[in-house]
């Protein structure tokens, strides 16, 4: 029970993560490694706020509002500095690297008795209330998502990613959409982080190396398996996969998988959903 | 009105393949004019469309709307005004989206990109009657995406989602040489209707030379970066095939023969 509970936590903070990657992957059509140290900005800014006496849930809003920031920072050296958008990302995730190194004065951060949004009064702090919280959470994003996605301003920046052109033809600023949605991801990412950082009760420097990967893998699994579904949508699949992701890796380990295969589990992973995803694609052309 | 004045533009500068196009360019567009531009490969047809469309900005000279100078300005910006199809009609629409949200994004050109929903309940009559002019039976699929139309149906979807707005200036850029000849003419007829009824000035690259006869009120023969022809109005009517390939020939002797045989 208290495994399937602490699965579906973390999936579901994963589930953010998902729905960052899914903005600039699928929809911005922008492989943005940034994210990989956008999660560990999220978790750094909130500890570091948190151990200073910021009450926890403004903490998670500065880490987002951080991750905002690193987004428009990536944004900005692609569109003004015409750099391809995989160096964009590097650039920026190693220097958040520092970044987050200065912010913390210290490679990690325990929370350990520190005050946190699962134990601010109103909620109570059991493995299922957390749950629930965490549920909330990314539902509301969720729900924002899909509607901003559906506004004339959201849905300019879905059309950024499929085709630029008509963006520029109808009057729109392809530069600035894309800035705009660099920075919903990343700051849905720093937010994830800020809110693992909490449930793990401490952030650490590393902790967000492979969240590319993640990401992608969650992304890619959920449209898989919900292709020809209808009624699920892109972001909902994102969560989806990013849930499945952690069952699968979660129950590997707890079946004493050592973690040195983790990596390697990861990147088997992701080519086998991309292999199932072409051959599923062919059989629908023949 | 819309005028060219003294454009010049040169390619592969420093380099050996330095190339003088335009040399003191000048075209007024008058309001109502649908302008056919033809010329042979490498005329400059397609880069004094992307001059008028702000794709980018002529080495000198000067571009204006409506005494307006607009050389400067954004492709973004000027676009506000302009309504443009491609060649490729994957370039009109996102494959992705449905054609109400395709219609929708279009629709909402003159507006500010803001919160407000995208796709509005209210237009949706509106939509399915411009589709249904097109006899294409588009208007029963309001929510098929985009990419799974055929190209002249996505073609078609191009041309009303680039004239939905009535824009200042319709730019054609050969729009229906990808297409299969029966389609192709479906596509230039609805643009004839459109260009009609709602009065948008209109300038049209084509390959066609039946097209450039048959269609528009002034033609325009372009060669080697100069204007080598413009007729209007009657004389542009009493214009045959035969009458333009001798005017072409005549003007240009050298090697005028083969490129002209390219596109007769």
């Amino acid at each position: 029970m208290s495994f399937t509970v602490s699965i579906l936590q973390q999936g579901l903070i994963y589930g953010i993560i998902a729905l960052g990657v899914y903005i600039s992957y699928k929809i911005l059509d922008f492989p943005d490694l940034t994210v990989d140290g956008s999660f560990t900005l999220g978790a750094s800014v909130a500890a570091i706020s948190i151990i200073s006496g910021v009450d926890p849930w403004v903490a998670c809003v500065l880490a987002l509002t951080c991750g905002l920031l690193a987004g428009i920072i990536t944004g900005l050296l692609h569109v003004y500095g015409k750099i391809t958008n995989l160096l964009c990302g590097i650039i920026t995730m190693t220097a958040l690297y520092s970044v987050n190194l200065v912010i913390m004065e210290r490679p990690n951060i325990s929370l350990a008795g520190q005050p946190n949004i699962f134990r601010s009064g109103f909620f109570g702090s059991d493995a299922i209330t957390r749950l629930i919280l965490i549920a909330i959470i990314v539902l509301i994003i969720k729900l924002i998502l899909d509607w901003f996605f559906r506004t004339k301003k959201g849905m300019l920046i879905r059309a950024v990613g499929s085709n630029p052109q008509l963006v520029t033809s109808i009057g729109g600023n392809v530069g600035t959409y894309k800035i705009i949605g660099l920075s919903i991801s990343n700051g849905l990412v720093a937010f994830a982080g800020s809110l693992m950082a909490q449930l793990q009760n401490f952030a650490d420097v590393g902790m967000s190396s492979g969240v590319i990967i993640l990401g992608l893998i969650s992304v890619i699994l959920g449209i898989t398996i919900s292709k020809g579904l209808k009624f699920i949508s892109g972001s909902t699949a994102s969560i989806v996969g990013a849930v499945i992701y952690q069952a699968v890796i979660g129950t590997a380990l707890y079946l004493g998988m050592p973690t040195a295969f983790l990596r390697l589990t990861m990147a088997t992973l992701l080519v086998t959903i991309l292999l199932i995803g072409r051959i599923k694609r062919e059989d629908t052309l023949k | 009105m819309i005028e060219v004045r003294k454009a010049c533009q040169t390619f592969n500068k420093n380099t050996p393949y330095y190339l003088e196009l335009f040399n003191n360019l000048s075209l007024t567009i008058n309001d109502g004019d649908f302008i056919s531009l033809i010329g042979s490969n490498g005329a400059g047809k397609s880069t004094l469309l992307n001059m008028l469309a702000g794709s980018f900005m002529p080495d000198s000279g000067e571009i204006f709307f409506d005494e307006k100078n607009v050389t400067r300005q954004k492709e973004y910006v000027r676009a506000k005004y302009i309504g443009r199809v491609f060649q490729d009609p994957k370039m009109g629409n996102c494959p992705d989206m449905s054609i109400r949200e395709n219609l929708s994004i279009a629709y909402n050109k003159m507006k500010s990109f803001n919160l407000t929903r995208g796709v509005e309940r209210k237009n949706e009559p509106f939509f399915m009657e411009q589709l249904e002019t097109f006899k294409m039976g588009l208007e029963g699929f309001l929510s098929v995406r985009a990419g799974s139309l055929s190209g002249g149906q996505r073609q078609a979807l191009s041309l009303l989602m680039a004239t939905i707005t009535e824009p200042k200036l319709l730019l054609l850029d050969e729009h229906t040489a990808a297409l299969d000849p029966v389609t192709s003419k479906t596509v230039m007829e609805k643009t004839k209707e459109i260009v009609e009824t709602k009065k948008i000035t209109t300038f049209m690259v084509t390959h066609n030379l039946n097209y450039a006869i048959e269609y528009g009120n002034r033609l325009i023969l372009l060669h080697k970066g100069e204007i080598i022809f413009d007729v209007c109005g009657e004389e542009k009517k009493e214009l045959t095939k035969r009458k333009l390939l001798d005017i072409f020939t005549s003007s240009v002797p050298d090697d005028a023969l083969s490129d002209i045989m390219a596109f007769g």
